[in-house]
């Protein structure tokens, strides 16, 4: 097991002074979370659920409140020494860079943190230059760099200690479409490589699409923890009918909602028996683009967290 | 001692490519024209060796709270100390590589102010002991580095210790006996110098200039080693607990 959370809390006091005593906010509220080896599992959740700070517990930034969390087999307090020597975090924006450094002198820096031996630095700084495609800027300044050249420094600064487990933290935030699909292949090959991956992140696609298994969170608690698409099936929510028409099928039985964008209907069902009968209606009346469309990760996370706008 | 000289080595980096944190050098001059001004107008030759060593030392303090003592500061702004916390290297001997790296560059003054003297003035002191003078220059570029951290971790435990730092530049010029030779002043203050290195600095470094012998130079340069050594320990011990607090309280970065 790579991760192993059991009944994890962490709070923490507001207020000013060596030791504040202000009100008591609850980030993590007795989690639960295994994550074995090789898996890429996703943490998602509003803001403010408590993912960061999740990662920043298993990556012994902070001090756990109460509960246990274990690291490949090291406890996040009496274990931290050993824990950092195989775990690489990644951030998300601009956090975390040094601007006047080149992409190579930043991972030079972090490579001797790393207690990496100056030959070993060089060479794996050169091999994480040339894999993260910075090799033709590695001596510019990262201030210069755009957002998602910005993020392959972060990746290869993470990777450089060569870790088991690798913590991602939004890490797709301001990428291009482009730079995210690169960033969901280079995941996939770090999994690929036996490295197990946790990463927090509100993009349901990349989710979907990356993930081996995710995990909902909300005011510091697990609501659930499954496949993206077991988690889909097993949330017992709408299926949805897609169909390229204009007729109408608010009277058939087991229809909760329709919704036209771009000519294309989707007609909201209550289980899959409804969602049979509206295909069969559509393709009775000589409808040919249909299909059923079972909810999506987003929709799973819209009804389990709730639609909440812009409240953290 | 790669994580020092690698920390030694970054900081070398970052300044090349920030000027504007060089600004201390320019104000040297300034220091330099007003005292000067000052001693040859009185015709006090016998004061020129203060009015050179008041801005080397004014200096090398600057460059301690004025760069090396942002180090941790800028640390947590960039969320790059939050990253060194997980590392497995320790940060005690990086961030002093890049203090020292800084107060490497705090000698810089000495030359500029030996050189605006010569060019504007036409005078340089001369330095009748030089070997007790450089290892002055040695130990006290080590006791700075010291205090250097010690001041850095205690700017990480104050949102607005830098409105003190700011405060306590002056009190510190006066009392070290840089400006003022410390027999000069106030005789209840004297004793508060004694636990200031500069003020052992600037004694020795005043003393090597002159032409008579140099009297307990030995203990004189251990003092200031010593006062260094202080506060070295006391900014290792400052920081192992702010971060084991910033851990617990969760105050590692800003935000």
């Amino acid at each position: 097991m790579s991760v192993r959370v059991q009944d994890l809390t962490r709070t923490f006091r507001k207020g000013k002074g060596w030791r504040p005593k202000g009100d008591q906010v609850t980030a993590l509220d007795g989690l639960t979370l295994h994550v074995p080896e090789h898996e890429v599992h996703g943490l998602l959740g509003p803001n403010g659920a408590g993912k960061t700070t999740l990662c920043k517990i298993l990556s012994t930034i902070l001090l756990p409140t109460s509960g246990t969390a274990e690291v490949l087999g090291h406890d996040v307090v009496s274990g931290a020494a050993e824990i950092r020597r195989h775990v690489g975090i990644v951030f998300g924006g601009e956090r975390g860079l040094y601007g006047k450094l080149t992409a190579r002198q930043t991972l030079r820096y972090w490579a001797a943190l790393h207690l990496l031996p100056d030959a070993r630095a060089k060479e794996r700084t050169d091999a994480l230059l040339t894999r993260l495609g910075l090799a033709d800027k590695a001596d510019d300044l990262v201030e210069t760099f755009s957002r998602g050249m910005k993020q392959r420094v972060h990746l290869a600064r993470g990777l450089i200690g060569d870790p088991k487990l690798i913590l991602f933290d939004e890490p797709t935030t301001g990428m291009d479409p482009v730079a995210a699909r690169d960033f969901r292949e280079l995941i996939t090959e770090l999994r690929d490589e036996g490295r197990t991956i946790l990463i927090t992140t509100h993009d349901m696609d990349e989710a979907e699409e990356v993930c081996d298994r995710v995990t909902l969170i909300d005011n510091g608690r697990v609501l659930a923890t499954e496949t993206p698409r077991g988690l889909a099936e097993m949330s017992g929510l709408h299926r949805w009918v897609e169909a390229e028409t204009t007729l109408d099928v608010t009277g058939i039985p087991g229809v909760v909602g329709t919704e036209t964008r771009n000519g294309l209907l989707r007609v909201k069902t209550t289980d899959d028996r409804a969602a049979r009968a509206v295909l069969d209606f559509l393709l009775d009346n000589g409808v040919r683009s249909v299909h059923a469309v079972p909810p999506r990760l987003e929709d799973v996370y819209l009804d389990l967290i709730g639609r909440r706008g812009m409240e953290v | 001692m790669r994580l020092f000289l690698s920390g030694a080595r970054t900081q070398f980096w970052l300044v090349r490519r920030h000027p504007d944190e060089l600004l201390t050098l320019c104000t040297i001059p300034f220091t330099v024209v007003m005292l000067l001004s000052i001693v040859m107008h009185a015709a006090r030759p016998d004061l020129i060796a203060n009015a050179f060593l008041a801005p080397t030392l004014i200096g090398l303090w600057g460059f301690s709270t004025g760069l090396a003592a942002e180090v941790l500061v800028g640390e947590r702004w960039t969320s790059t100390l939050e990253l060194g916390m997980a590392a497995p290297g320790s940060l005690h001997p990086v961030y002093l590589g890049r203090i020292s790296a800084v107060m490497l560059l705090g000698v810089v003054p000495l030359g500029e102010t030996w050189l605006l003297g010569k060019l504007l003035f036409g005078v340089a002191p001369t330095v009748h002991h030089p070997w007790v003078f450089w290892a002055a220059m040695a130990a006290s570029v080590f006791a700075m580095a010291g205090t250097s951290l010690l001041l850095a971790v205690t700017m990480l435990l104050s949102k607005n210790s830098n409105n003190y730092l700011n405060f306590i530049g002056f009190p510190i010029y006066l009392l070290s006996g840089v400006m003022v030779p410390v027999q000069y002043l106030p005789e209840f203050l004297q004793p508060l110098s004694h636990v200031i290195f500069l003020s052992w600095s600037a004694d020795l470094m005043r003393d090597s200039l002159a032409a008579a012998p140099v009297a307990g130079a030995g203990w004189r340069l251990l003092a200031i080693v010593g006062l260094g050594v202080a506060a070295l320990v006391g900014g290792r011990v400052l920081l192992a607990l702010s971060l084991r607090r910033a851990r617990e309280l969760g105050t590692v970065t800003y935000a």
